[in-house]
């Protein structure tokens, strides 16, 4: 039995002769990692091909020299050791989420074995090439002998001979995948860091808004990336307003609301997911704004997240105030992001509230930015060891 | 259904649309009755469905035009049990599932309603059949009856059966042919009329593809052969209805082939395809073609969502569904083959849903 491994280059080998799987921790340093990290971020930015992939674009801006360094500045003061070997199960369709983990995994000196999705998008195609041409550099060997990148079947019998050399694994998919992969066996002091099946929300406050085609930009630049379908991707839109508000603000997001890709499928899609929820009166109505379909909840449900598969599918909730939203915590619920409303008073509400859900904070626009404190992790620390002197 | 005012409304409109003749009626004069009917069973699922009213309690009370009519996702009835009668009052309910591991559609029907689905399934294959009962080749396997639940493909040879007699099968449990069941068949027959009923996909995989394959002498000139399942496998192998019929015209010498289009949804109403290869709108039901991008009308010629209208449910609101096959109205009231009422084609499935985003399984990955 063998798998295929994509990067550093094509080879059929067997699962136990990756050479991650036999290089010391640390090896590369962290100036070596450093450079490399730049120099993939500058290829992103340079190559023309990636210039039509928004998705790349933002990757290559992430890993710019000056992020990178603001992302080890949030690593509090200590003495942080590799845990050894992480192995990342990475998501079917969020083509370029991989790197963002691999490199908060690689800064901390970890050897990385990235098991990549087998559906082969365009993007994923041009991010593969430029990533090896920069492993491919001489310069670079070291990273290459320690990161290695692979496809293999879910229940190839070479992903449980990987999975027990794990000291690590972050795991990104369904909850159904996550809790298979969860079940190969593992070293007993193994970390799992698990991204399951999360949605987001967004709030808006439109007695503190002036501008509607700004705020309209900020939420569709939130809907638009992968059809809806992120972890972080808004599925509610809370909002506080009278009618007026509502009105000119729905003007504003039908000019922003359009997709980049035609769908045959969607507008079917909405209409299930429509009647569907109108049927068990879950909703008073709807409103097709753009591309957007705007649901009006009647009743919160958790069946309407459950049913709800992106499509561009907002469900609208009206609320006096950010204190309603404590009536609607779920431990599902990852982002919140928010407009015409201060961080301050945010924090005035949730930092005491005893709530189960939401694990980021963001200003309307950003639900998608990825940072390495995701999901409730700060993902350095939970990829490394802190070596304590007393 | 309860006897109000609404149920002998609709029976009596009922009544004067079947005893119209299946082909005979023009579109302007058979529009106008079914959309007297409609109304009449949007009235009566408002009252007996919860699930309908909530979905179309706004809808107009009357409707002047097809336009105007509230349609149902098809996708519905596997989402949710949709009955406009009471548990007591449940006489059957079919399942159907489209395909392997998906969530059946469940469709659930009274005595009257499966009484009016049998009679305009009767009252429609009459036209191309006739009225004798045949005898029957039935391209399948015996074994698709002996299984304990009973499949759609069950149901559908079941119904069928109805119209031959002393059925015959063509396959064997392997989904071979049973060349020894199929010669004596056509001896026994010969030269009088037969009936042959499978599925699409079947009848050219396990019978055309195996008589050519075997080279045995096939004489089935005297035939008429009804069928039915959908076209997607044959797409994929490139075969068209034109491909499909020359095929068994120059094998066993069959030119009567009519496929026709219908659903576990709204059993009965079934559109059949007409000797100049166009599927035609019986009397009791229509179809109306739909932007999939807007849902909006299409004008005829245009390719898009088909959505389909039937006279027959009244224990469950299927009678305005919009479903997942694409087509076309191809015109009115002039197609060659003599036929009054809209005609139309098929052309295939709207495409799955692609899932994406970062809570898909990677399991498929």
């Amino acid at each position: 039995m063998s798998i295929e491994q994509i990067l550093p280059f094509k080879k059929r080998l067997a699962a136990s002769a990756l050479p991650a799987l036999h290089q010391q921790n640390a090896v590369v340093g962290e100036k070596v990692t450093l450079a490399f990290i730049e120099a993939l971020s500058g290829a992103l930015l340079r190559s023309d091909t990636c210039k039509a992939f928004p998705d790349l674009v933002a990757l290559g801006f992430w890993l710019r020299r000056a992020n990178i360094q603001k992302i080890l500045n949030t690593l509090a003061d200590g003495v942080y050791k590799p845990v050894g070997l992480v192995v990342h199960y990475t998501p079917a369709n969020v083509d370029t989420m991989f790197v963002y983990s691999w490199v908060c995994a690689l800064l901390m000196g970890n050897r990385n074995i990235v098991r990549l999705s087998s559906r082969q998008s365009d993007v994923q195609q041009v991010l593969l090439k430029v990533m090896e041409a920069v492993l491919s550099l001489p310069d670079y060997a070291d990273v290459a002998n320690t990161n290695q990148f692979v496809r293999f079947e879910r229940d190839h019998q070479d992903g449980a001979v990987i999975s027990k050399q794990a000291d690590a694994r972050v795991l990104w998919g369904g909850d159904d995948s996550v809790t298979a992969i969860r079940a190969l066996a593992c070293k007993p002091r193994c970390r799992d860091i698990s991204f399951a099946d999360r949605y987001s929300a967004s709030y808006i406050d439109f007695h503190h808004i002036d501008d509607n085609d700004n705020t309209a930009g900020l939420l569709w630049r939130e809907c638009e990336p992968f059809e809806q379908q992120a972890c972080s991707s808004p599925r509610i839109l809370f909002w506080r307003g009278d009618d007026a508000h509502w009105t000119s603000f729905v003007n504003a997001l039908a000019k922003q609301a359009k997709a980049v890709t035609p769908s045959i499928t969607r507008k079917n899609e909405q209409l299930i997911y429509n009647q569907w929820c109108q049927s068990d009166d879950l909703l008073y109505s709807n409103e097709q704004v753009g591309v957007l379909n705007l649901v009006h909840v009647k009743h919160e449900h958790s069946a309407l997240i459950e049913r709800h598969s992106g499509q561009y599918t907002l469900c609208c909730v009206r609320v006096d105030g950010v204190e309603a939203l404590l009536n609607y915590d779920d431990a599902r619920w990852q982002t919140l992001s928010y407009a015409g409303v201060s961080k301050d008073s945010l924090f005035k509400v949730f930092h005491n509230a005893p709530i189960k859900g939401i694990d980021r904070i963001v200003p309307l626009g950003n639900a998608l930015t990825f940072s390495a404190q995701w999901d409730g992790y700060e993902l350095l620390s939970q990829l490394a060891r802190r070596v304590v002197f007393e | 259904m309860t006897m109000d005012s609404t149920s002998s409304n609709y029976q009596s409109c009922f009544t004067e649309l079947l005893a119209q003749p299946v082909y005979g009626m023009s579109q302007q004069e058979k529009s106008k009755k079914l959309l007297a009917l409609m109304a009449h069973l949007h009235q009566h699922h408002l009252t007996h469905c919860s699930a309908y009213a909530r979905l179309f309690s706004q809808a107009p009370p009357a409707f002047s035009c097809y336009d105007e009519l509230p349609y149902l996702a098809v996708r519905l009835f596997k989402l949710q049990r949709l009955a406009s009668i009471a548990d007591s009052e449940v006489f059957r309910e079919l399942r159907s599932s489209g395909t392997t591991g998906q969530t059946p559609a469940r469709v659930i029907l009274d005595k009257a309603t499966s009484a009016r689905q049998s009679k305009a399934l009767v009252t429609i294959m009459q036209q191309f059949i006739g009225k004798q009962r045949l005898p029957m080749l039935i391209i399948d396997s015996p074994d698709v009856l002996a299984s304990p639940d009973l499949s759609a493909r069950a149901a559908g040879i079941q119904g069928m059966a109805f119209f031959g007699r002393k059925p015959s099968y063509a396959l064997n449990t392997d989904m071979t042919l049973n060349t020894q069941a199929v010669r004596e068949f056509t001896e026994r027959h010969k030269g009088e009329p037969v009936l042959l009923f499978g599925f699409t996909f079947m009848v050219w995989l396990h019978f055309v593809k195996a008589i050519e394959r075997s080279g045995i002498n096939v004489d089935l000139s005297q035939g008429i052969l009804i069928h039915s399942g959908g076209w997607k496998k044959l797409v994929d192998q490139q075969v068209t209805n034109g491909v499909f019929k020359n095929s068994l015209t120059s094998l066993t010498g069959l030119t009567r082939i009519h496929n026709f289009y219908g659903m576990a949804e709204q059993v009965g109403s079934v559109f059949v395809e007409c000797e100049k290869g166009h599927l035609h709108a019986p009397s009791l039901a229509d179809v109306v073609v739909r932007c999939p991008y807007t849902l909006r009308p299409l004008p005829h010629g245009e390719t898009g969502l088909i959505q389909v209208l039937s006279a027959l449910p009244t224990s469950y609101p299927g009678f305005s569904i919009l479903t997942e096959d694409m087509g076309a109205i191809i015109g009115e009231d002039d197609c060659g083959c003599g036929r009054k009422g809209r005609y139309f084609t098929l052309a295939g499935r709207l495409p799955k849903t692609e899932i994406r985003g970062c809570s898909d399984t990677a399991g498929v990955a």
